[in-house]
């Protein structure tokens, strides 16, 4: 089950998707996320401040379980 | 960003490795360089032994092979030398790599058949439960070494270019994006290319030797951690018990493959004279 | 010197490296090894100019692992040692049996244990053919006795490998492997030639392990569109790993009931004299020869002996023994070791059996069967 926090904000250029099934919490992708953009929710990790994040995809790289994803969001207009 | 799904067998997964397991991170290095590389997933063999690290093919879908311990080397040789065409990657531990598959390993680095060889490099047995490997820190527990290790451990890259690879890198899971380019080096590599990757295990090195969780072992690659061209202008003592990392060696070598091909060529020409 | 006859005088190991190249080998992987090597080198020769592979690696466990990874890329392999290395193949050999890898080892007999006599001839790896590896396992055990058998029954050897999608041992010992003897080539087309069974689903819907009424899955070529997975662990028809009881007890009888299922097709033997018989001679390998001689010399002494020559060891001929006891009640079995397939026929037939047995190095004699012959207790 896919947890997607894309609240529809004007200026958020990332979509971070965290899937809970594969999640072990081991805190990597809190650890390195320089934004901190994510924290932990008892033994899962969570998109706490999803406008912050940046696209650095640190968090997708030391992932060890193909558990979030980062993704661009398309300007309205498509540009 | 990076579509690692579609090399996934998605219906595997969750994955078996544990919490902060650095197998994970290797073989997502590993997705990105075979993406770079272009290689159709048609064309790509992944082969294993027996550990961690070996249970890597069941996850990804290329043609995969699961062998017996310390003989993936040994089994993807064969199916090199069967067809030339296949990219043949194989994934292996340390202890399959280099205990009971250290044979294979140095011959078929000897023959420096056409061939990538990704070495998770954790420093102990992780699916038998922790026992020391040839490459745990002298000092350092294991559960067959619960006074800590007396036995020196292998420089597994410096075996390799010792026994003839041509193309040898090291890297750790901290520094994974240059992971992603000496693996996306070796598979490119013409000859038999080995890179070592120093991978975190949590659960069986970390703890038993209280090395806090997998953000401090990465952290700990960070600061203990030297790039091989500082490291060859730096005294012995600075660089001991340190991680070289890096490219370690790249030689130009005749190839197995190849030769053998000239080989036959040779032979039929003679033949139909 | 018009050669008519397509004719040649020829070891056994010799002959065995040629049959293999007429069944469609093309890769061999060995370590040397005495009384084999003769197969290594002949294949040395004979592979590149045949356009296939050879590899010598470096050891025999190797050799059976790169047979097995070259048979997933879909070509016809086999390995070639003795008894100390067919000990160390055990493993792989295991791994072949769980993955239905089609692969042939030839085992060229020495003295044993251990180091043994590795110029001299012995039969005594018998149950290790068929027990050397752990666990319950599917595999198919072939004994030649003359250069002429050693070729027919390589590419037999062959065929029930790519058939059955098992590993399959070819026994010789020294003798065979090294005794010239003029051997008639059959014509070419004369000699069947069996490739594995191969899918036509299409990729997406291929399954390495499904259920087929032959029992027996369909192959795909690594490297040819279809991905799948091949484990040592238990698996399931998608060729994942499992632990799920059901599937694991489906996985084990299949396997092994691909060889009960054609017993008929692969068990094979000859008979000579049985029909009045009132003591029979069970032999194979290098001790048939003498037994043929020992029978036909009693037979002109008036005794009436008569003898069952097996060719393929494993699966035994347990029922065919079986009926032939239905009349005859004395058996004499003649073996370089001290008693493994006497012990064999022991249970198919339920009788005392008299054993033949050297352990020196040495082939039984005509002599020594004949001396039995004359001993057998009425």
């Amino acid at each position: 089950m896919i947890i997607i926090y894309t609240m529809a904000v004007k200026t958020r250029k990332f979509a971070v998707t965290i899937d809970k099934n594969r999640c072990k919490g081991c805190l990597l992708c809190v650890a390195f996320c320089p934004r901190n953009v994510l924290a932990m929710q008892k033994t899962e990790a969570k998109v706490a401040d999803p406008d912050a994040c940046i696209g650095c995809q640190l968090c997708e790289i030391y992932c060890p379980d193909f558990a979030i994803s980062v993704s661009k969001i398309e300007e309205e207009n498509g540009k | 960003m990076f579509p690692y799904e579609k090399y996934l067998r998605r219906d595997r997964f969750p994955h078996i490795w544990c919490t902060g397991c650095g197998c994970g991170i290797v073989l997502k290095a590993l997705l990105r360089a075979i993406e770079r590389s272009k290689i159709s997933k048609d064309d790509i063999a992944l082969v294993s032994g027996i550990g961690c690290s070996s249970r890597t093919p069941g996850y990804v879908d290329f043609n995969t092979l699961h062998t017996t311990h310390g003989r993936a080397i040994a089994f993807a040789t064969g199916l090199k030398l069967a067809k030339k065409e296949l990219k043949v990657i194989v994934v292996t531990g340390d202890g399959d790599a280099t205990a009971i598959g250290g044979n294979h390993f140095i011959h078929a680095a000897r023959r420096n058949l056409d061939m990538t060889v990704l070495i998770y490099n954790n420093y102990i047995y992780g699916m038998t439960g922790g026992q020391a490997s040839p490459t745990t820190p002298t000092g350092k527990k294991g559960s067959t070494a619960p006074y800590g290790t007396i036995e020196p451990a292998f420089d597994i890259s410096g075996l390799a270019i010792a026994a003839g690879a041509s193309f040898v890198a090291r890297s750790t899971c901290y520094h994974a994006v240059q992971l992603d380019k000496y693996i996306h080096k070796g598979i490119l590599k013409k000859g038999f290319s080995v890179i070592e990757a120093i991978s975190p295990c949590p659960t069986y090195y970390a703890r038993p030797n209280r090395l806090g969780n997998v953000v401090d072992m990465l952290q700990w690659y960070k600061e203990n951690s030297i790039p091989v061209e500082v490291a060859r202008k730096v005294s012995e003592e600075e660089k001991k018990d340190k991680i070289i990392i890096g490219i370690l060696h790249d030689a130009e070598k005749p190839e197995f493959c190849e030769e053998y091909q000239r080989l036959s060529a040779r032979v039929r020409k003679i033949d139909n004279k | 010197m018009v050669n008519r006859e397509n004719a040649k005088l020829m070891t056994g190991n010799e002959a065995c490296a040629e049959a293999a190249l007429v069944a469609g080998m093309s890769f061999f992987a060995g370590y040397p090894i005495t009384p084999s090597s003769e197969i290594a080198e002949c294949l040395a020769r004979r592979l590149p100019q045949e356009g296939g592979t050879f590899v010598q690696m470096e050891d025999e466990l190797a050799s059976m692992a790169a047979i097995i990874g070259a048979s997933l890329a879909g070509v016809k392999s086999m390995t070639a040692t003795s008894g100390p290395g067919f000990s160390l193949m055990q493993e792989n050999i295991g791994y072949a049996s769980m993955t239905e890898v089609p692969c042939v080892i030839v085992n060229v007999q020495r003295g044993g244990p251990s180091t043994g006599l590795p110029t001299l001839p012995s039969q005594a790896d018998v149950m290790q053919a068929r027990w050397g590896t752990h666990g319950d396992h599917p595999i198919i055990a072939v004994a030649p006795s003359t250069v002429r058998e050693t070729y027919d029954w390589t590419i037999k050897a062959f065929n029930f490998s790519e058939r059955f999608r098992v590993p399959v041992v070819v026994l010789l010992d020294e003798i065979i492997g090294h005794i010239n003897e003029k051997i008639v080539f059959p014509k070419r087309e004369e000699i069947e030639i069996v490739d594995r069974a191969r899918t036509k689903q299409n990729p997406e819907d291929y399954k390495p392990y499904e259920l087929t009424d032959s029992d027996i899955p369909l192959f795909a070529d690594f490297g040819s569109g279809y991905r799948y997975h091949v484990t040592g662990l238990s698996h399931d028809e998608t060729g994942f790993p499992t632990n799920d009881p059901k599937k694991v007890d489906l996985l084990h009888r299949r396997l092994n009931r691909k060889i009960d299922r054609y017993k008929s097709e692969i068990i094979s033997y000859k008979t000579a004299f049985l029909e009045d018989a009132d003591l029979c001679i069970v032999a194979f390998g290098s001790s048939a020869r003498s037994a043929y001689r020992a029978v036909s010399r009693a037979r002109t002494s008036g005794l009436k002996v008569g003898i069952f020559h097996i060719f393929v060891l494993w699966p035994f001929p347990y029922e065919e023994l079986n009926k032939i006891a239905r009349r005859i009640k004395k058996f004499i079995v003649p073996e370089m070791n001290l008693g493994q397939v006497a012990h064999e026929v022991a249970c198919a037939t339920k009788y005392e059996v008299t054993q033949v047995n050297r352990v020196d190095g040495g082939l039984i004699t005509p002599d020594e069967i004949l001396e039995a012959i004359k001993n057998v207790p009425v």
